[in-house]
């Protein structure tokens, strides 16, 4: 037998305050596919950063192909035939596509066309249909993908490691990248992806490394193994997932949240909200499906009153709140979590209750003649963190001391007691670690049983099915079209979300 | 251990800067031939050593806690405002007119006075906010340049609007409207009070009521301020005026308390000053009053210090530099990540130790 395309052994990362790799030894043959799979921070990304060069190691040895190697930097990585796709790519969104494959490995003199000819036939090799002479940052995601692909390719990467590489795809473009992973590997070639995915690790890894808490928990053939094991795995502990009661009719409950026609036109380019019509019911979760950037965020932002509507209008319980300001709407019981809680829904320097605080601010009951309720404020900060299990010390605690699924549910405790008749969740799990996920979607599907309208947008299909007992899909602005849950499968979600309607049976818009 | 970070950010590294700054300045003095001990005590005695010493410190003070209080409050609420010196000195030149030109006597003058100071503050201080929110101006440049302006228009009437015959400079205020002394002996006057009244004021505003709550939200995050409903535009605009009249009502209150007339120099380096306080203050207001405190007294006693023991003033203003340098490096210094390495594998060997211990 040859020896395996990369070995590692024993490697151990520390930084300053964490130990992100302990003793982590990992194979990868010729020819195949292996997954990494485990939470955020279990520390997949890091090791294949160290193998890659970006971080260096502390402690522990890489061989690739047999030969014990140091790798300092990329450039030593790429000269072993070792290639990384980031999650966030690497490309210069004004140069063109020839231009950011060869960037870095020309000198002098660069004569573009040849290198657009040559780069096409490797492309067309590979099955790619890439525009070479237009700038990236005009292509879609799912093409800069390929792009940042044909970028290993034509170093000749016999190992490619990909991180969450189908993070930001539609269910089309992911399929297309898994079977370019299979003909890649058939070829002899390795393939690393990171993910925490299970659908794809089943579908395409020949053998699959489970990570957590920075060591290497398990190692199964995909064969000798089912997602619940690998879920138990990964996660440490049985999670038991939020159930729907899928025989309700949930739009019999009272309309609460209404969309009349609303628009939203910028004073130049294209619409971002187009003619959007529909109504959320109290006691529904209603999901919004598509990718992210086709006016998800501008949706929640009119509801929640950041933005204004150009025409159309929105009603709440029956009244209009278009003109209403955000603090009426907050006092009218909506709660808003948004998709970028750092930037949005949180102060990083402040301790948690001021994180309460700052959107009860407007609220009597904080205040004594104007002066903060401290003790009041830091009881009812303390309750929220025990009532949903926050990792968090007391109320003192900087918001920016958290991670990242402790964060959201701090801002999810908030909002939900804020937002007495409607929640709007935004990406509410994006990022968020197996455990934090679950503990969202018991609050979400409490809050509905509790009789409140909910809206949930996400990028994830497996969350909007297992939520939403209806589902819009939104592909440039507008609603591809409004169906219960059950009604369609993946693949017809997956044509939605691309902007195409699927032929056979019209599914009945409600 | 979280706790520990925050004291050592906002209460160590202040007090070992100055130990340090002192240490160094003791060193100086020794290389200039003089008994760093002896000079020491003498810079202590200028500063602390009687009653009449102790009011002098207070009166170098309390222009110091105004301006610093005003960056400090600024600085707290996002808004970087760089013209607590050209806000002082528009401040004091309204106050000044008031005061001369309205021919009120006693306190209800003197309060006119110093009202007038406070809002000429804050309409300079004003002017640079509409800027930053209408146009998106930079403060700091527009605050800058501010303070020439002021510096120049307060020239235009010292030398020439209420000139003193020949002598470029005004007359002085009307007895009946310079602010008493508190205690009869010590040169401090009312002004020190409302400098501490002011800071205290502050502290409960901005730390135990909703407006100051909004205000220090929106300097920390804009954005998230927004999603909640917060004008931030108002806000904005109102920390520009409170820091702005907070600096002019100190302007007012040093001329009717100590200069009594507007002259060339009036005001000069104040601003910058106060910069100086509130950062090493970490920009906590009672913490900003302190500082103020303490360089007053370095300013106070160096002069007995050069009388007594020959080492020059300068040795002061040195010191007073290095206070500087060390808590803004050591601020930076705690935030580097090498550092937190460092401290956690200091603790955490030490609590190896008391666990092997037990």
């Amino acid at each position: 037998m040859t020896a395996p395309a990369v070995e590692l052994q024993h490697i151990t990362k520390c930084f300053a305050k964490v130990v992100a790799n302990k003793d982590v030894s990992l194979t990868v043959n010729n020819g195949e596919v292996v997954a990494l799979l485990g939470e955020n921070g279990a520390g997949k990304s890091t090791i294949m950063k160290i193998l890659y060069g970006l971080y260096g190691l502390d402690e522990g040895k890489i061989f690739v192909r047999g030969e014990e190697v140091q790798i300092k930097t990329p450039a030593d990585a790429m000269a072993k035939g070792i290639a990384m796709i980031q999650q966030h790519f690497s490309l210069v969104p004004t140069h063109t596509a020839a231009e950011n494959i060869i960037l870095g490995n020309v000198r002098g003199y660069i004569p573009i066309k040849n290198y657009e000819q040559k780069l096409k036939k490797i492309a067309l090799e590979h099955g790619f249909d890439v525009p070479m002479d237009r700038p990236v940052g005009e292509l879609a995601v799912g093409q800069q993908q390929k792009i940042e692909i044909l970028k290993a390719l034509y170093i000749n990467t016999s190992i490619l490691i990909m991180d969450e590489p189908t993070a930001v795809l539609t269910p089309q473009e992911s399929e297309s990248l898994m079977q370019f992973i299979k003909e890649f590997a058939a070829k002899g070639n390795s393939v690393v992806f990171i993910t925490h995915k299970m659908k794809e690790v089943m579908e395409v890894a020949d053998r699959i490394v489970v990570m957590r808490n920075g060591v290497v928990v398990a190692e199964k053939r995909r064969q000798e193994t089912t997602e619940q094991e690998l879920a138990r795995l990964m996660i440490g502990q049985e999670l038991t997932p939020a159930v729907r009661d899928a025989s309700r009719d949930t739009t019999a409950g009272e309309g609460v949240l209404q969309f009349e026609n609303v628009s939203l036109q910028p004073k130049k380019g294209t619409a971002l909200l187009n003619d959007i019509d529909f109504t959320i019911h109290a006691g529904e979760i209603f999901g919004i499906a598509g990718v992210s950037g086709n006016g998800q965020d501008e949706l929640c932002d009119i509801i929640s009153g950041v933005r204004q509507p150009t025409s159309g209008r929105v009603l709440l319980a029956g009244k209009d709140i278009s003109k209403e300001s955000i603090r009426a709407r907050n006092a009218f019981g909506i709660g808003y979590v948004p998709v970028d809680r750092y930037r949005d829904a949180m102060i990083k320097d402040m301790n948690l209750a001021e994180n309460i605080l700052l959107k009860g601010v407007f609220d009597k009951k904080w205040f004594n003649r104007g002066f903060i309720r401290h003790k009041k404020l830091n009881a009812y900060t303390n309750e929220l963190i025990e009532r949903h299990r926050v990792k968090a010390n007391d109320y003192n605690d900087l918001a920016g001391s958290l991670s990242g699924g402790n964060q959201q549910k701090i801002v999810l405790g908030r909002e939900v007691d804020i937002g007495s008749r409607l929640l709007v969740f935004n990406q509410p799990t994006r990022g968020l670690d197996m455990g934090a996920v679950d503990r969202i979607h018991h609050v979400i599907m409490e809050e509905k049983d509790n009789g409140k309208a909910v809206l949930l947008v996400s990028t994830e299909l497996s969350e909007i099915f297992e939520m939403c007992d209806r589902i819009a899909v939104m592909h440039n602005g507008r609603f591809m079209g409004i169906y219960r849950n059950g009604e369609l499968t993946t693949e017809q979600i997956g044509l939605l979300m691309a902007g195409i309607h699927f032929d056979g049976e019209e599914a009945a818009a409600l | 251990m979280k706790k520990l970070t925050k004291s050592l950010g906002s209460f160590v590294v202040p007090v070992l800067s100055i130990v340090l700054a002192l240490l160094i300045g003791a060193i100086i003095m020794a290389v200039l031939g003089a008994n760093p001990l002896v000079a020491m005590q003498y810079l202590a005695k200028g500063a602390f050593g009687n009653a009449a010493n102790i009011g002098t410190t207070l009166t170098k003070a309390t222009p110091l806690i105004f301006c610093g209080l005003c960056a400090c409050f600024a600085y707290k609420c996002g808004v970087f405002n760089l013209g607590g010196e050209g806000q002082f000195i528009i401040g004091s030149v309204a106050c000044y007119y008031v005061a001369y030109c309205s021919g009120i006597g006693g306190v209800p003058g003197i309060l006119l006075s110093l009202l007038a100071g406070a809002v000429a503050g804050g309409i300079w201080g004003l002017i640079p906010g509409v800027l930053k929110i209408t146009r998106g101006q930079n403060e700091m440049i527009i605050t800058i340049m501010f303070n020439y302006v002021a510096t120049l228009f307060m020239g235009v009437v010292y030398t020439n609007w209420l000139r003193d015959e020949s002598v470029p400079q005004t007359l002085p205020v009307p007895d009946s409207v310079q602010l008493p002394r508190v205690i009869d002996g010590m040169r401090f006057t009312w002004a020190f009070v409302i400098a501490i009244v002011v800071g205290i004021v502050l502290y409960y505003f901005l730390f135990w009521t909703s407006g100051g709550f909004k205000l220090r939200a929106v300097g920390y995050n804009m954005t998230a301020s927004r999603f909640n409903g917060f004008p931030i535009k108002r806000y904005i605009l109102t920390s520009f005026i409170i820091s702005g009249a907070i600096a002019g009502l100190g302007g007012g209150a040093e001329l009717l308390g100590t200069q009594f007339r507007l002259i060339n120099g009036f005001g000069a380096g104040y601003g910058f000053d106060g910069v100086s306080m509130a950062l090493i203050g970490q920009l906590h207001p009672i913490a900003t009053m302190i500082v103020s405190i303490f360089f007053a007294a370095l300013r106070a006693g160096s002069t007995t210090m050069q009388a007594a023991t020959g080492v020059p003033t300068s040795v002061s203003d040195i010191i007073q530099a290095l206070v500087i340098v060390f808590s803004v490096a050591g601020m930076a210094l705690v935030k580097l990540p090498e550092f937190e390495a460092f401290r956690l594998r200091y603790f955490r060997k030490k609590e190896k130790k008391e666990a092997t211990e037990q």
